[in-house]
Formats: C-alpha cells, structure tokens, sequence
C-alpha cells in the first residue's frame, strides 16, 4: 500500500484554483519531486499536505488513514513534517533547540513538569539533548560544533542543513522539501544534494517530498517527477521521460531553453 | 564564588544608597554615574563581565540564596523607616507582576496591555472573601491566584484569533472591562468606593496590622508584610524559573519566534497560549491578594491602564524574558518616581524619560536573557 496517497486535490482561493485536482501516490522510501514555474502551486499543495490550508476538495490519506482539512500540529503528529520556502527556524532559540523543538520527548513533556524532582528532570534533559546531537550527526560535526549558536548566527546552507535536522527529529514518515536550494549557488546547491543523500542513505524508509526549480538538483535526487502548471499536474514520471514531455517542454524547460 | 557574593554586595549597597539619597539633583547624579558605569562595563569589560554571568549561571542556588539573606537584612538596615517599607513592599509586588507578565509577553511573546486586571482579581478576591465572607486571608490568597488563572484563560480565549497589534487592543480592553466591572457590579465591589475595612491577616495569632516586635528593635506593621511578600517573591522567581527552563519555557519561546513554524512542528498553539496567559495571570493574582491584605483598602482605580503600562514598562527596562531584568525594572521603577516626589506631578515625566532613553540606547534593556536554556555540555556522556 502506499505510504501516501492524495487524490483529485483541489484548492480554490475565491476565482483562482491554485491546486487544480492533483492526484498521485507514493511508496514507502520513494523521493517524490514536483516542479513547475513560479506561481504554478507548488508551496500551495505543500501547505495543503502539512495542513496550513484546508483542502476545497480532493483526499489525503497517509498510511490508508484520512489526513486532509487536520491542523497542522495534527498532521505532524500523523507524521508528516516539513522545511519552509524562505526557512522558518526559531532564530532565537540555539542550534540544539531547534532540532530538540522536532522532539517527540519535548512535545509531549507536561507542562508542569519543570517544578518537580529536578534531578530526574535534569537526567530526562540529558538524554533528551543527546538525542539531538544524535540527530546532527547525520552532517558529521558541522552543527555539532556550533550547537550552541543562535540559529540566526548560523551561515545560509547551515540553515538549510538546521532546518532538514528539525524535520527528521520528528521521526517522521514523510518529509515534505520545500526548495531546500532556494538562494543557494551552484556549489552549495551541489553540496546539499550530498546532504539530502546523506539523510536518505541514514534513513532509507523515509519517503521525501521535494519542491524544486532546480532541474539539475532534481535529476540526481528522485525516482518520480510531477509537473504542475496553473496547479494542474501536467506530467508524471521518471525524470527523463517528464523531461521529454512535449507539454512540460512548452511550460518549463522550453522557457529556460529560450533565455539560455 | 566570591566574585559573586562580592558583585552582590557592591549591587545591594548601590540600592540601600539610592533609597538613602534624598535630594533630587542628587539621585540624578547618582542615576547618571550608575548608567556610565554599566555602560562603561559593558563596552570595555565586556569578557569579565560575561565571565561573571557564566559564574552566576554555574551557581546559581548559591547566588539565589545569598541574595536571599541580603533581602532578609534589609528592613534592619534602613532601621524599619514605615515610608521606604511601603515604597520596597510596593516595588516587590510589582516584581512579582512584573515576573507573571514576563512569562506571558517575554518569553510566550504574548503582549498584554490590560495586566493591571489580574492584580485587580486577585485583591477584589481576596477582599470579598475575607470581607463580607469571613475567610481567612490564608485561604482566600492562593484562591485569588488561581481565579486569576480562570480568568487568564478567559482572556486568552478571544486573545487567539488574534495576533500583534490586535493582541494588544484586545488586552487593552480586557483591562477596561475588568476594571468596569469593579466600578458597576456595586453590591459585590463596592463600585466606586471600593472595599473599606479589609482585615489584614493573622498568622498564628500575629495581627499583620501591628509591629513586627523582634526583641532588640521593634519594626512597623509593614515588615510583617515585606517578610510575607519576600516569600511569596522567592517562591514565585523558583517556579518562573523551572518554568522557563523546563521544555514548556522552550515551547513558549518556539512560539514566540514563529507562531506557524511551531504549529507546523507539532504545538497545540492554542493550548500553549492559554497556559501562557493562565499561569503568567497567577503572579498578578497572588500580588493582587497581598496588596488587598496589606493596604485594607481596594478601589478600581487602583488597577487603571497606567498601572498596566508601569509592569511593561518595568520589562522593557529590565529585558524582555529576563527574570533578574523583571526583578531589577520593578524595583528601580517604582523607587524611582519616589525621589522626584518633591516635584509631584513631574515624577511621571522622569518617569518617561527613562523609558524613551532605554528605548533608544538600550533596545535589550539593562540584564538582558542572553544565554540560551539547554546546552550541548549538558548531554549525558556516551
């Protein structure tokens, strides 16, 4: 069965439908990415799957069970975590409490639970810290050594690295990609791409969803493609046959084929 | 350690000055010398003076409790003068609310206008309770707190629909209706007149309302009321504390740095805005109930709009989420307005001076909360 499914999606925003019955289905470990020029629906049918809007029509089903018009806090919990467009980290709060705000243990700490047996606490603090540092791991000491930053202080593609952290601390079933290149040139896009294996080789059942521009940086990530236009799926694929799509041609590639 | 019982004392001895120093060109004087000095600290001895926080931070029980016994001394050093006991009882009520709101609008990033409100709550319960209903003052004091909590999760109900400028309108009003309610509902309130006759409390057959008798000096009724505020002070900074350092403070800080992004990682918002609101309104309450007890006297306008902007004020001062910042803005504010009282309605402009000088040149107020609550040393070793 697949992990998930979504079926004849819609959202509309008073005239204009933004995510024009979208259908498609992912199996457990696949790494799924959707493209499209500006403004065709791509971070639309992002919030719609991680439950910041509420679908006009159409279904979600993680795992089977029936997920869409959830709150986002809800849809989390399910297991689907995300990364945002222009990063939202908690620029406050330091490296290591970014990626612990991803946790299970302190999501689900009792709110009173700070006043009591503080010996106790301090242990549950402990573990729970490290399992944080656990997670950073995954970039070898590249956050580790600067956990207790600001996450405003880090560098850009850190940020990028923080924010991928947070997402899979959840432990999540699927994670949701949101440009992850966005902003970056072509060295650090490069780089990313490694990262992005790096997580899939660490956690090989985890089913990725990823927004891109970057056509190259899709190429050498995903098994599937879908292409959105005018929020409608136009194409759906492998790589190379989306990419030979006369119709995806025309929208996407053929523009950049001009300007080149 | 003896950097900090050192840096203690040099900070108490500073205040017993500017609570002895009368004249006003004086204390501006003093005021102006203090200010240069911390800013000569912080921009020459920045690396000693961080040194010195991380030392309060590895001690920081220690550090607590010798501040403790100082604050215990205090009556005694300025030999139990009844007008400055008022002025430091009034300062460490206001350090309690200051505390409450910190934890609402520093640290949940929740601004709230109409704090004054939960004060008012605490005393009119208190008072009625004791007054027309015969409770002891010991029952009626925790009961005033946890009223004010219902009603801070009666505020936070409207108050999440809202965000930013709106938050603010919303609480602003809330402080309003509050204080409307107090003027109108006279059958229970006493409307305009207030509550008269408010019995002080009784421990242990100690009348609060008479001298605190310690054998070699006799102190006015108020010690007994600086002794029973000191306390309910310590106990309300340890709870704030483990609060704001358990992985609900971590929450709430999440939240106020992007409401969406902690949705989006599993937060009940709506559950941690009201939990901010209730247990922030708390303090308010508790200060509400001591006030009613100590002044035996409560009126609506004793718990105006001005008194709202004077706790935010305070926190501006100290630093937003800053314990010792809220500590420290609630006593200077309110000791200050004191020393220009020879100039009577001018103190309030003093008053603003202050604030718009920190705004512009101390944006993260005078102890601002830099370090951050869970550190990668702290991980167990693997």
């Amino acid at each position: 069965m697949s992990i998930i499914e979504v079926k004849d999606l819609t959202i509309k925003f008073g005239g204009v439908t933004a995510v024009d019955n979208v259908s498609f289905a992912l199996n457990q470990g696949e790494v799924f990415g959707i493209i499209g020029p500006n403004g065709s629906g791509k971070t639309t049918l992002f919030n719609l799957l991680s439950g910041i809007y509420k679908p006009t029509c159409g279904e979600i089903l993680l795992d089977g069970e029936n997920i869409q018009g959830l709150r986002p806090d809800l849809v989390f919990r399910k297991g689907i975590s995300r990364t945002f467009q222009n990063g939202r980290l908690f620029w406050n709060l330091s490296v290591l409490e970014n990626v612990m705000m991803g946790l299970k243990d302190v999501r689900e700490a009792p709110i009173f639970g700070g006043l009591f047996s503080s010996r106790k606490n301090k242990e549950k603090n402990a573990g729970v810290i490290q399992k944080a540092l656990d997670i950073m791991r995954i970039f070898e000491d590249l956050l580790i050594s600067q956990a207790d930053k600001f996450a405003k202080d880090l560098p850009y593609a850190d940020r990028r690295r923080l924010e991928i952290c947070r997402a899979i601390a959840a432990e999540p079933r699927v994670i949701l990609l949101d440009e992850p290149s966005a902003g970056m040139d072509s060295m650090e896009t490069i780089k990313l791409m490694n990262d992005l294996l790096k997580v899939k080789n660490a956690l090989p059942q985890l089913t990725v969803i990823v927004v891109e521009h970057d056509m190259a940086f899709i190429k050498g990530l995903v098994d599937k493609v879908m292409v959105l236009n005018y929020g409608k799926n136009i194409a759906f694929g492998t790589f190379d046959e989306v990419a030979s799509n006369q119709q995806v041609i025309d929208a996407y590639l053929g523009q950049e084929g001009e300007n080149a | 350690m003896s950097q900090i019982f050192l840096s203690e004392i040099i900070l108490y001895v500073l205040f017993l000055a500017f609570i002895i120093i009368e004249e006003p060109p004086l204390v501006a004087a003093y005021i102006i010398a203090v200010a240069a000095a911390i800013f000569y600290l912080r921009r020459k001895k920045k690396d000693k003076l961080a040194e010195l926080e991380r030392l309060y931070a590895d001690n920081l029980p220690k550090a607590g409790l010798f501040m403790a016994v100082l604050a215990l001394a205090f009556p005694f050093l300025i030999g139990g003068d009844a007008y400055w006991m008022q002025v430091i009882n009034f300062a460490m009520m206001n350090a309690m609310m200051a505390l409450g709101l910190n934890l609402m609008t520093g640290r949940a990033g929740l601004i709230c206008l109409g704090y004054a409100a939960f004060e008012a709550i605490g005393a009119y319960t208190v008072g009625i309770l004791t007054l027309k209903m015969g409770i002891s003052f010991w029952v009626a004091f925790p009961l005033g707190g946890l009223f004010a909590f219902f009603v801070g999760i009666l505020l936070g109900l409207p108050a999440l629909r809202v965000k930013g400028h709106y938050l603010a309108l919303v609480t602003i009003a809330f402080g309003l209706i509050v204080q409307e309610i107090a003027l109108n509902a006279e059958s229970v309130t006493g409307g305009t007149n207030g509550l008269i006759d408010i019995p002080s409390p009784v421990l242990f057959s100690h009348d609060f309302a008479t001298s605190l008798d310690f054998g070699f000096i006799s102190m006015n009724y108020l010690a007994n009321f600086y002794y029973l505020i000191l306390a309910v002070l310590i106990i309300s900074v340890m709870a704030i504390y483990c609060l704001s350092n358990s992985f609900f403070g971590l929450s709430l800080n999440a939240m106020r740095d992007d409401q969406l992004a902690a949705q989006c990682y599993g937060m009940n918002l709506t559950r941690y805005k009201l939990y901010a609101f209730a247990i922030g309104a708390i303090f308010g309450g508790l200060a509400g109930g001591i006030y009613a007890g100590m002044i035996n006297f409560i009126a609506p306008e004793n718990f105006g709009y001005g008194l709202s902007i004077i706790i935010i004020s305070m926190i501006i001062l100290g630093g937003l989420d800053s314990i010792p910042g809220a500590i420290a803005g609630a006593l200077f504010l309110t000791v200050f307005p004191e020393k220009f009282r020879a100039f009577e309605d001018y103190r309030i402009f003093f008053y603003g001076l202050i604030i718009v000088f920190c705004l512009l040149f101390m944006r993260d107020g005078v102890l601002p909360f830099k370090y951050r609550i869970f550190k990668a040393k702290e991980a167990e070793k693997v």
